[in-house]
């Protein structure tokens, strides 16, 4: 196979076309986007639903086991349970695409902007594409046939397309929107997850997989942008009395979302073996160090801005003494609702509250309800969490 | 074959294979792939007196069969996987090289299997997991598991372990008798190893071990003296005439990869091996004779294993190994030229194989060596004219035969006549179970119901 150079590629009709069925099911107002672009968006590239490769960083693998080989062109190539962890890792990325599709749309139109909701449009779309993208991996190919089950790329496209939110890999994409606030507290949180795992993967060891990390890269920068613009401007609305919402239901979605975002990098002692077949740059750990870090300055930069639109008198100096007793936002301790925590042994019914602090199991769903959006504890997966500390 | 998964040490005579795919060196295809090849050319080599199984790094032995394979690969595979790692740790456990385990960490499931096959387990001290967690993923041990560990612990302790699926100590399995002996984390793995030496060099057989040849073999066979073609269902593996410079192994290890091949191919129904060789196998020495008919009943034994028809294509009369591979196949289809001739086979076969041929073979006199003529063999059935093989075994392919009844039938018969007849029931049920399951069985049934022929589809 020849060097992915800058390339647009369409997929084989059979999936091209299920795609566009999926996107007629589950995001029907993708054609709104392509009439407003111009009007939202002007002087960018109008959207087209297609895979996209960059060159990769580098031609050769640059860490693990396979260090200094040439990255691996067919999927026939990766052995053992390489293989197996490389297609783990394409359907969990895949599965967050159209996952967050799925979430968006229940809540897109109740946007509390024209620019916020053509915003979020957007992003359904490019994560649409980032979709397509992976079914590119999985389908451009032919050598998958090779690697066990002859349909093991086609059942694995097969298996995406027929989930649902309550069947997606990750539980961040299991999450039912209850409003629009939802959509954009996620952007902020869970697509700065998907930034950390995309430049991971940029090195990843299967050459097709880290041509095609840089344009999504750069179309999940706007979503980073969207993410944290909008969350700045309803906060700071909210705080001054402007909107539908108040400070604390900001800070509930932040409740909510910040700890879904940190078990995406899944645990920190893992990610051992990811290092190993370079499908990732640094271990779980550091991940979430990195995130933590970056988004702890947003929180900063988040309180400054209230705090700016509350005393407008204020200088930045003044501003930033102000940030040191007072904090309208913050970030819930990392032990608060850790899903995944509850159903391992070491850690299995210890439950947190935002500071961190252990609660009676008996006490915590009164206290979940005083800490979360009301309407997320009556989503299915808000019920299922809620029964294990039941009686 | 590129190694990737087993790094080998020759140190004292012993072979240290060590286990290598992160993080928890999980049992896939491609790993034991490189277990077989490895044991199968240390078996060969004079110079080796033992095995040291052990992991990479201090966290795992194995976790067992790779659940993401399982998950993904689908049935056929994972049925066909499951085959194949029976048979490899049967092999291993079978063979004269002592073994010994080096249990450097956790070892769960398929791990524990592989780890049961040995002739002696050393496990470092600490807090890690032993057991068999299967029956917490809706499964249960598939590789021998259930039966191996009933006869080490004790049928109770066997089943307390594998029904609850929780995992033990080193120490209880010290006490249970699962393990021989737990060494201190402190310089395990040098001590481990030299312990293991120490067993091996007291067990390691002295007999066995004079075979001089098949020492030079490189891993990696240049193979373009077998070849493997499919076309529409039917495999065909071509042995040309340069195949008459290699030795026995050597072709027994290039049929090996091919069949292993075949076996994952779930659109093959049937196999013709076309031989173009006048001899076979060329340096087939007395003194190899007792390995070799190892190897020949482990590599042949998956041609009587297949599910899937098998015929052998003969042109001339068979030379020793040639012989040997035609007792594993299902059909011997010669030409009519050598029909028509007055040659002899000779035969010199000691292969247990031979009894499923009481009717078409004439019995020995009394030198081990005899000679039938080819037209004898023709009219018991043993050989049988055929000028067109591979139009012949059209009948086995859908859509005209229902390719995976005739390959259990063809199962039920070759692997249950061996065994004690209740056995050999049970597999019989279980296999028309699944049939029962297969679309080609509705279709049968239908089809002779609307009295018309069916179309077989093989699913």
């Amino acid at each position: 196979m020849e060097r992915i150079i800058d390339q647009q590629f369409t997929i084989a009709p059979k999936y091209h076309q299920a795609l566009l069925d999926w996107q007629a099911k589950h995001f029907p107002d993708m054609a709104l986007l392509d009439k407003y672009w111009d009007k939202h968006f002007p002087g960018e590239k109008p959207f087209v639903l297609c895979a996209k490769t960059n060159p990769v960083k580098n031609d050769l693998i640059m860490q693990g086991k396979y260090r200094g080989r040439a990255k691996f062109q067919q999927a026939r190539d990766m052995r053992g349970s390489m293989l197996y962890q490389a297609l783990r890792i394409i359907k969990a990325q895949c599965s967050t695409e159209l996952g967050s599709i799925q979430q968006h749309v229940d809540t897109v139109d109740a946007s509390h902007s024209d620019y916020a909701r053509f915003s979020v449009l957007r992003i359904m779309a490019e994560e649409l594409r980032h979709a397509y993208q992976m079914f590119w991996v999985l389908s451009h190919d032919s050598s998958w046939a090779s690697t066990g089950d002859k349909r093991i790329a086609d059942n694995l496209m097969d298996e995406l397309l027929a989930m649902d939110t309550g069947s997606h890999v990750l539980d961040a994409f299991n999450i039912n929107f209850t409003d629009a606030l939802d959509n954009i507290a996620f952007a902020c949180f869970i697509d700065r997850v998907g930034k950390f795992q995309l430049s991971m993967q940029e090195e990843f060891a299967y050459a097709p997989m880290s041509a095609s990390m840089r344009p999504m890269l750069k179309e999940e920068a706007f979503h980073l942008k969207t993410g944290w613009e909008v969350l700045r401007e309803i906060a700071v609305n909210a705080s001054l009395g402007i909107g539908a919402w108040q400070l604390a239901d900001v800070q509930k979605k932040i409740n909510l979302w910040y700890p879904r975002a940190l078990e995406m990098f899944g645990n920190s002692e893992g990610g051992e073996s990811n290092l190993q077949f370079s499908f990732k740059t640094i271990s779980n750990a550091e991940a979430i160090q990195g995130y933590i870090k970056e988004v702890e300055s947003l929180m900063q930069s988040l309180n400054a801005s209230i705090i700016a639109a509350q005393h407008p008198d204020l200088s930045r100096s003044a501003i930033k003494e102000r940030l040191l007793i007072d904090s309208p936002l913050y970030l819930p301790s990392t032990r608060f609702l850790r899903i995944r925590a509850a159903t391992d042994t070491s850690n299995a019914q210890r439950v947190f509250d935002v500071s961190g602090k252990e609660l009676a199991v008996g006490d915590y769903s009164r206290y979940l309800q005083q800490v979360l959006p009301e309407k997320f504890l009556s989503t299915d997966f808000g019920r299922q969490y809620l029964a294990q500390f039941a009686g | 074959m590129e190694t990737n998964f087993i790094h080998v040490q020759i140190h004292n005579q012993v072979a240290i294979l060590e286990l290598d795919d992160p993080s928890a060196n999980t049992l896939t295809f491609h790993l034991l792939q490189e277990l077989e090849q490895h044991f199968l050319h240390l078996e060969a080599d004079p110079s080796i007196r033992g095995v040291i199984l052990i992991g990479k790094g201090d966290k795992f032995f194995s976790g067992g069969v790779n659940i993401g394979m399982l998950l993904t690969a689908g049935r056929q595979h994972n049925s066909h996987f499951i085959l194949y790692a029976a048979e490899v740790l049967d092999y291993i456990q079978s063979s004269q090289l002592p073994v010994v385990t080096i249990i450097n960490g956790n070892i769960t499931g398929g791990g524990l299997e592989l780890a049961l096959i040995a002739d002696y387990r050393i496990a470092v001290e600490g807090d890690y997991n032993i057991g068999f967690p299967e029956v917490r993923l809706g499964v249960i041990p598939g590789m021998g598991g259930t039966q191996r560990l009933a006869r080490l612990v004790g049928a109770q302790r066997a089943l307390e372990m594998i029904t609850q699926g929780e995992f033990i100590s080193p120490q209880k399995s010290h006490s249970i008798g699962l393990v021989d002996q737990v060494l201190p984390v402190e310089a395990f793995r040098q001590e481990a190893i030299s312990q293991a030496t120490q067993y091996i060099h007291q067990h390691a057989s002295q007999t066995l071990r004079r075979a001089q040849a098949f020492k030079h073999f490189p891993l990696l066979l240049e193979k373009n003296w077998v070849e493997l073609s499919i076309e529409a269902g039917l495999a065909t593996i071509t042995l040309h005439s340069a195949c008459e410079q290699y030795s026995a192994l050597e072709i027994l290890l290039a049929l090996n990869e091919l069949i292993l091949e075949l076996r994952t191919d779930d659109a093959v129904y049937a196999l013709l091996i076309d031989n173009r060789c006048t001899t076979l196998g060329c340096d087939d020495s007395s003194e190899q004779v007792q390995l070799l008919q190892r190897q020949i009943a482990y590599i042949f034994g998956r041609i009587s294993g297949y599910a899937r028809i098998s015929a052998l294509a003969v042109r001339a009369p068979l030379s020793p190994l040639a012989f040997e591979l035609a007792l594993y196949c299902d059909y011997r289809l010669c030409r009519s030229a050598l029909a028509q001739s007055d040659a002899l086979q000779q035969i010199n076969s000691l292969s247990p194989e031979l009894e499923r041929y009481q009717d078409f073979i004439p019995a020995p006199n009394s030198s081990e060596q005899w000679a039938v003529p080819v037209a004898q063999l023709i009219a018991s059935s043993f050989l049988k004219p055929q000028d067109q093989p591979a139009e012949w075994l059209q009948r086995f392919i859908p859509p005209t035969g229902a390719g995976q009844a005739i390959g259990y039938a063809k199962l039920a018969i070759t692997q249950g006549h061996t065994q004690a007849v209740s056995a050999a029931l049970l597999l019989e049920r279980h296999l028309q179970e699944q049939l029962f399951m297969s679309n080609d069985s509705k279709e049968g049934m239908k089809a002779y119901v609307e009295k018309r022929k069916p179309f077989f589809t093989g699913a």
